[in-house]
């Protein structure tokens, strides 16, 4: 068992930290109302190369271990959940399709877990009902067989969704729309995993800050003679809030280890799925109806939250897949393994 | 708020590879078998159990060891953080997926270990830690009494008062719950020289077994952890030497409270570990059993319905495990951990709880045939209550994390 933390990590984390307070925190409001962010943010969010952290070198990237990219995602959604989604152009599957069409790299590309749409030998059909861009050239699709890309894809922007909506969003609706395989099982597998990551990564960064701000009014807002985070009821489900994202946070960081082990990835993507949405509804309710309202962002990280963990077939997905393996695998538990 | 780290490796390494195997030997061999006899006799295991002398024949030893001298010159070497913490929990989660009732059957100071070896005089760590425990073939035990009929999360209102009277302390009141105490050669009890002045006037004492007045009033019949012995003890003007204070005659007070206190700090962990240790066992079986019925993959609503309840049990299992770790990781450390052994101490016996619960739906009311999943879930639940309750845990989160207050 080994939990540590790298110097150049801290100082990587601590520059995420800064651009999250200095550029997205404050706005944050702002972006969602534009439903974009702007052009020079997206520019300064690459020149940090925060935008390709596991992309190798080769391609541009920052070539990234999951532990680190994940701990900087999620230091940059504490800010502003939406806007490693929406600062990002290239998104989960980046790394196999540039491997396939180095070419893509300028464009905006997006990718989605494939469950409900149908791929046949004319093409894809099926509507993909919200990708986190304002524009999509290329479209990465996962499926149980491989992974597949569309050349600009038929998409037109959607209806406001309940998060995220600082990324604009499109809607792709494909009508036996031609493709080209990009890899096989493997590397479709690899790019959920990559998904997984992401969206894990923004739901504990948005969770804790949620839980943060709750903790913080509670200590300020007096009721019945005393700050409300002192009354039992409250004070329990705060200690609980806190219990349940460490756990959350060590459950995340132990699976991103393990490259080898796709399920306890989705197992613990699945749990700190659960454990967001739970604690952003009740960091809502600790703030009451003030929690309510535009004026507090823990209404945001609830809203956030809840589009998050739809995205790329959602902790749902993930949750689908652990129960499918769980008998595959009678000792899991063993710590040793 | 919460700790971040960038590199999380759950793997044992080979150290606590080899401990994890050599606690399994021992306790599938021994402790499994023990635990289901008692399940057997509805009774706690009879001091003649040949687990015992077994037991001690391994040369393992639990709790505080006496003779273990702490290194303290610094060579100026960076020092190799302890392993003990982790090698504790290791030990604690692998001999409760055997049998956990039997295992605190085992012989030994027990609880009453840590405050003995942390505020004991040399006397008494000679006379109670080591002279008991040196032939194998006598087991001994030892017992630590605080909770009272009337007094358990509320330390503070113990009732046995402990009166002066010449060289003398005069001991009355009841205690209660108190494990191995009616087998144990002497028992650590908490007593109050002043009832109105809470903690500070707590006292404790070593009272051997046979001193006038002291009697055990009853052993309990419990929901679970049938093999390890509960027990009632009674103190009628018991009168102990005043040599039998802990700590020797003027000891005790703030400063001891507070190293009692910080003995929960490794225990807490370890304890968690303790049910991690029997929901992993419940799951198991349960999943053993699922595979048997279902195949590798499940297809029917219920075969699924399950199987992402497994998994879901898993989850937690898994966290709550990585929660202990955590815990014992930043003791091994030197690092304050407070907080992570509550947080241990508050999810692990739930998430366990969950685990056995749905175990005991995969096998539905077969579990009656099945012992170990019921047993399981039987035993379990204690783990949400004793070593400070799911909810004072809570109170010690609540104060670190934001100034919850005191009282
Ligand atoms: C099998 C077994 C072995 C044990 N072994 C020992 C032993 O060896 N030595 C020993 O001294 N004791 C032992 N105990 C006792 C154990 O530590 C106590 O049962 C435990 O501390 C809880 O105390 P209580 O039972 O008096 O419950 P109470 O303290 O009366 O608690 C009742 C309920 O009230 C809740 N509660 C209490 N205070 C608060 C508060 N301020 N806010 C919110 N909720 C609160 C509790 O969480 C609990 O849910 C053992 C118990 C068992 C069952």
């Amino acid at each position: 068992m080994e939990f540590a933390n790298d110097d150049e990590d801290s100082v990587l984390l601590g520059a995420a930290a800064r651009f999250g307070a200095d550029r997205l925190r404050e706005n944050e409001r702002a972006f969602e109302k534009a439903g974009s962010y702007p052009t020079e943010l997206v520019a300064e969010y690459e020149e940090l190369g925060f935008a390709a952290l596991r992309l190798d070198e080769g391609h541009g990237g920052s070539d990234m271990s999951r532990g680190i990219a994940a701990a900087v995602w999620s230091a940059l959604a504490e800010a502003d959940p939406a806007a490693p989604l929406g600062l990002d152009r290239l998104g989960p599957a980046a790394r196999d399709v540039l491997e396939a069409d180095g070419g893509l790299a300028e464009q905006s590309g997006a990718f989605e877990v494939a469950r409900d749409l149908s791929i046949g030998a004319k093409g894809v059909s099926g509507i993909v009902p919200f990708v986190p861009r304002a524009k999509v050239d290329w479209l990465a699709l996962a499926t149980r067989d491989g992974l597949f890309l569309l050349r600009e894809p038929p998409a037109h922007a959607t209806e406001r969704a309940c998060g995220l909506q600082a990324c604009s969003g499109v809607t792709v609706v494909l009508d036996q729309t031609p493709f080209e395989q990009v890899g096989g099982p493997e590397v479709a597998r690899r790019s959920i995993d990559e998904a997984r990551i992401f969206a894990g990564a923004l739901m504990l960064g948005a969770a804790r800050d949620a839980h943060a701000a709750a903790t913080e009014y509670a200590l300020e807002r007096i009721a019945f003679g005393k700050p409300i985070a002192h009354h039992q009821g409250l004070a329990f489900q705060l200690a609980d809030a806190a219990t349940e994202l460490q756990a959350a946070e060590l459950l995340f960081g132990a699976a991103l280890s393990r490259e080898d082990r796709p399920e306890l990835l989705a197992n613990a993507h699945a749990f700190v799925g659960e454990v967001a949405l739970r604690v952003a509804e009740r960091s809502v309710q600790v703030l009451g109806g003030h929690g309510y309202l535009y004026d507090h962002r823990v209404e945001k990280r609830m809203r956030d939250i809840r589009s998050i963990a739809s995205l790329w077939g959602g902790a749902t997905d993930s949750e689908t897949f652990a129960a499918e393996n769980v008998l595959e695998f009678p000792d899991a538990l063993e710590a040793s393994t | 708020m919460t700790d971040r780290c960038t590199r999380i490796d759950a793997r044992f390494d080979a150290g606590f590879n080899n401990v994890l195997l050599m606690m399994r030997q021992f306790a599938s061999e021994h402790l499994r078998p023990a635990g289901l006899d008692a399940e057997r006799t509805g009774e706690p295991l009879p001091v003649e159990h040949p687990l015992f002398v077994a037991f001690n024949k391994t040369g393992m030893r639990f709790g505080m060891n006496p003779n273990r001298k702490k290194k303290k010159e610094d060579d100026g070497a960076p020092k190799e953080p302890s392993r003990s913490s982790r090698m504790g929990i290791l030990a604690a989660e692998e001999l409760a997926y055997w049998d956990q009732g039997a295992c605190m059957s085992l012989p030994g100071p027990g609880l009453g270990g840590p405050p003995i070896g942390l505020l004991g005089t040399p006397d008494q760590k000679k006379r109670y830690l080591k002279d008991p425990f040196v032939d194998p073939a006598k087991p001994a035990w030892g017992a630590y009494a605080l909770t009272e009929p009337g007094a358990g999360s509320d330390v503070a209102r113990i009732r046995t008062t402990a009166v002066k009277d010449g060289d003398h302390w005069v001991l009355n009141g009841e205690k209660m719950f108190i494990t191995n105490g009616a087998r144990a050669e002497w028992v650590v009890v908490f007593a109050t020289t002043d009832s109105s002045a809470g903690r500070e006037a707590h006292r404790a004492f070593i009272v051997e077994k046979g001193t006038p007045g002291f009697s055990v009033s009853r052993v309990e019949k419990k929901m679970g952890l049938t093999a390890s012995e509960t027990a009632g003890l009674v103190f009628e003007d018991c009168r102990v030497s005043a040599e039998q204070m802990l700590g020797g005659r003027d000891q005790g007070g703030k400063a001891g409270f507070k190293v009692a206190m910080k003995t929960f700090d490794m225990t807490r962990p370890a304890v968690a570990s303790m049910s991690v240790g029997i929901g992993r066992c419940a799951w198991e079986r349960a999943v053993h059993v699922a595979r048997e019925a279902f195949g590798p993959k499940p297809k029917t609503p219920r075969e699924i319905l399950l199987s992402d309840r497994l998994a879901d049990a898993r989850r937690r299992l898994d966290a709550a495990r990585l929660l202990c770790w955590y815990a014992a990781h930043k003791m091994d450390h030197s690092e304050p951990n407070t907080v992570e052994a509550s947080m241990a101490k508050v999810y692990a016996p739930r998430a366990a709880l969950f685990a056995t619960s749905v175990a005991m739906d995969v096998v539905g009311l077969a579990a009656v045939n099945d012992h170990l999943i019921e047993k399981c879930y039987r035993d379990v639940k204690i783990f949400d209550i004793f070593e400070g309750t799911g909810e004072v845990q809570r109170i010690v989160l609540a104060r670190r994390l934001f100034g919850y207050p005191s009282s």
